[in-house]
């Protein structure tokens, strides 16, 4: 998982908005030193051009007032404007010319140039609106040169000087702007600082809102699932890898350790129903401020979701651990107050200890939830976690996900046991046993199997099965002439099964077996559970003319008035009671009761488990006329049985 | 008022706050604009404030502070 708390900080989002200002600053002052530079340098131009256009007019008015020696006074005059030492020009060419009249100077400037610059103004000139007055700029060797040119009734004078206002701009700029591109830069980098600051604060406290709700619950306030993790991700240091990096530190460092508990209110169902779902909600914000009250601010407390809470305690040892559950169990106990009724909820909790029992979040988790559900079923309150408990679950949860394979394969066979007489020894009939052949695990018992099938909510697939194999057997043996009929053991859920009755009848006429070979027994505890609605199925069966008979009888907890409305073919003693017999008079005792209670109900017993034959001899004395048990045989594969079945062997076979 | 500037942050201030207003005061015409120096003044200014202070008003806003040492 992405450790969420890194979504609240961006430690480049600050940087990035930094260079972005800096950027910004940096465009606009580029932008502003080029269009100031352009901008200066124009209007130096403009104003050089308008000066160099008045100096021409001022020559040629000069020369037209000239009364002698124009020449010698156009001289000095130029001396005077153009070639003095503190605003002199660098480069200039003049020219005047008119009626018997020539004259040139020529200033820094090579006679090559001047001709180019010449011939070019030439052709400017004729294209010029007004040719008398003409003037314009023309880049020559890198240099701007001007050129005005006048031309008068008697004279024409042409002037042509190198433009200053370039070199003038380009120090202005090297001065001011570059420190006024200091100073936006210096505000643009406070700006920066400031706007990336004030951003990222408000993304800052938005994200903190995201993880606030990520993290915690809604309804409770207290922490969720996710911030557990989270927070116990930092609290242990689970991964062997980092474990032998930091070895030196770690041996340095106290040791880690701590427990987690889950706790699961048991009522909060029922709750919900009586009263509604906000009547649940406020349960569990009650339970849930008071669990939180009695932590403290020592350990952590998440809902992790409908009724379930998980309490985190860092640096416990499983001792303090196991006070603290009985402490939490006790509060849970209180009664709580909704709708004005004292609700008593309890709570079941489950204690894992970090890091004997797992080294990892979830497996602790794991743990202390197999821990609560223990808890939860012996009704202790809260129970500690016991690694032989991971194996047991591990198996069955392997054996779960191999059951598919099992039905589909058909690796689930079924045994035959036989019931007989005990006077003459002769086979009554036969109870199918399930035995699963595991490719693994070998033979497996139904014991180790059927729950996980009940589970797995392929009991009706597996009660169908055991019913079609067990009609085929029948059908089987018959064609081979032996009419035995077979007991098979019906789980209640089978018994829920609606269309199981008629999926039954039409097996029998499909191939051919009447249904008074068929028997179902129910075992005792399972037909308590929903008494009404599988006493009126079990009738149907019974209306049929499929047997019933009472399994295991004498254990579970079924009513005896219950057996009297069942109308059963027959009842079959507990091995338990069987068991010892013959030394135990209470059991005797049991026993001359369950004949007599058959007696009455005129039903057959048959007691099960019968091992020797000391207790077959009493069982025959105290009126019991049927029995099945190691004595007789055990349980078999059908083409054993159906060979005892067809040479009509009186059993015990010695 | 509470302090947030380190030691090295207000010497590189006063640096920069007294070669500023050094240069302003005695650039010698090499700026010849007002706008420029006021300006430059006003920044030399603020960089003295925060050195003899040493409280930076951004660095208060911003919620930024070099006084003590950086994570």
């Amino acid at each position: 998982m992405p450790p969420l708390l890194e979504l609240q900080r961006d430690k480049f989002f600050r940087f990035r908005l930094m260079i972005i200002c800096f950027g910004v600053a940096f465009l606009v002052s580029a932008i502003y030193v080029i269009v100031s530079y352009r901008l200066a340098t124009d209007l130096g131009i403009k104003a050089e051009q308008v000066s160099l256009h008045r100096q021409t007019m001022l020559l040629h008015a000069e020369l037209v007032e000239a009364d002698n020696d124009p020449q010698e006074r156009l001289t000095e005059l130029v001396e005077l404007i153009y070639l003095n030492d503190h605003i002199g020009v660098q480069k200039l060419y003049i020219e005047a010319y008119g009626k018997d009249f020539d004259w040139s100077l020529t200033h820094n400037i090579t006679p090559q140039q001047t001709s180019t610059l010449k011939n070019r103004m030439e052709n400017k000139v004729t294209q010029h609106h007004h040719s008398a007055m003409a003037s314009g700029t023309d880049t020559l060797d890198g240099e701007l040169f001007l050129w005005q040119v006048v031309e008068g009734q008697d004279y024409k004078i042409i002037t042509i000087e190198v433009a200053e206002s370039l070199n003038v701009a380009l120090n202005l700029v090297a001065k001011r702007l570059s420190i006024t591109s200091i100073i936006v830069f210096w505000i643009a980098a406070w700006m920066a600082i400031l706007l990336s600051s004030w951003m990222s604060r408000r993304v800052q406290s938005k994200n903190n809102a995201l993880a606030k709700l990520a993290t915690y619950d809604q309804l409770t306030g207290l922490p969720n699932r996710l911030y557990l993790i989270d927070m116990m991700q930092k609290n242990m240091p689970e991964t062997p890898k980092s474990d032998r990096l930091t070895f030196k530190k770690s041996s340095l460092k106290k040791e880690v350790q701590g427990c987690l508990f889950v706790i699961d209110l048991d009522k909060f169902k029922e709750v919900n129903d009586a009263f509604g779902h906000s009547a649940g909600d406020e349960l569990l914000r009650k339970v849930s401020r008071r669990l939180s009250v009695t932590l403290g601010e020592q350990y952590t407390l998440a809902r992790i979701g409908g009724d379930e809470f998980i309490v985190w305690a860092n640096d416990i040892e499983i001792k303090q651990a196991t006070n603290l559950a009985k402490e939490l169990v006790a509060v849970c106990n209180e009664p709580v107050m909704i709708n004005q009724l004292a609700v008593n909820t309890g709570a079941s909790i489950g204690v894992s200890h970090y890091p004997t029992h797992a080294t990892d979040i979830e497996s602790l988790i794991l743990c202390a939830d197999i821990a609560m559900y223990e808890a939860k079923q012996a009704r202790t309150g809260w129970g500690l976690f016991n690694v032989r408990d991971t194996e047991i679950n591990r198996q069955r949860l392997r054996l779960r996900a191999d059951l598919s394979e099992a039905l589909l394969e058909q690796k689930i066979h079924l045994y035959y046991q036989p019931k007989v007489m005990l006077h003459t020894g002769k086979i009554i009939g036969v109870e199918a046993l399930a035995r699963w052949h595991h490719p693994t695990d070998g033979v497996l018992y139904p014991g180790s199997f059927i729950d996980i099938i009940e589970q797995s909510g392929r009991v009706q697939e597996f009660g169908r099965y055991v019913v079609r194999t067990a009609i085929m057997q029948l059908a089987e043996w018959q064609r081979q002439g032996a009419f035995t009929p077979i007991a098979i053991n019906l789980s209640p859920y089978n018994l829920l099964d609606l269309g199981l009755l008629n999926f039954t009848l039409q097996l029998l006429d499909d191939f051919n077996v009447s249904p008074d070979m068929l028997e179902i027994e129910l075992v005792e505890s399972s037909t308590s559970i929903n008494i009404e609605q599988i006493s009126y199925r079990i009738n149907k069966f019974k209306e049929a003319g499929i047997k019933l008979a009472i399994d295991d009888f004498g254990t579970g907890m079924s009513s005896l008035s219950y057996i009297s409305n069942l109308n059963v073919d027959l009842i079959k003693i507990d091995r338990s009671f069987i068991d010892g017999v013959d030394k135990d008079p209470k059991k005797q005792a049991i026993i001359f009761t369950a004949v007599t209670l058959a007696q009455s109900f005129d039903t057959k017993l048959l007691a099960e488990g019968i091992e020797t034959k000391a207790q077959a001899d009493l069982l025959m004395q105290m009126g019991c006329r049927y029995g099945q048990g190691y004595y007789y045989a055990k349980p078999m594969q059908a083409k054993q049985m159906k060979n005892i079945l067809l040479t009509k062997a009186v059993l015990p076979i010695k | 008022m509470e302090k947030n500037l380190h030691p090295l942050d207000r010497i590189l201030r006063g640096i920069i706050g007294v070669s500023v207003i050094g240069f302003v005061l005695f650039n010698d015409g090499y700026l010849e604009e007002p706008v420029l120096e006021i300006l430059l003044i006003i920044f030399g200014a603020l960089n003295l404030i925060s050195l003899i202070s040493s409280w930076c008003p951004i660095y208060q806003i911003a919620g930024i502070s070099t006084c003590k040492a950086k994570k």
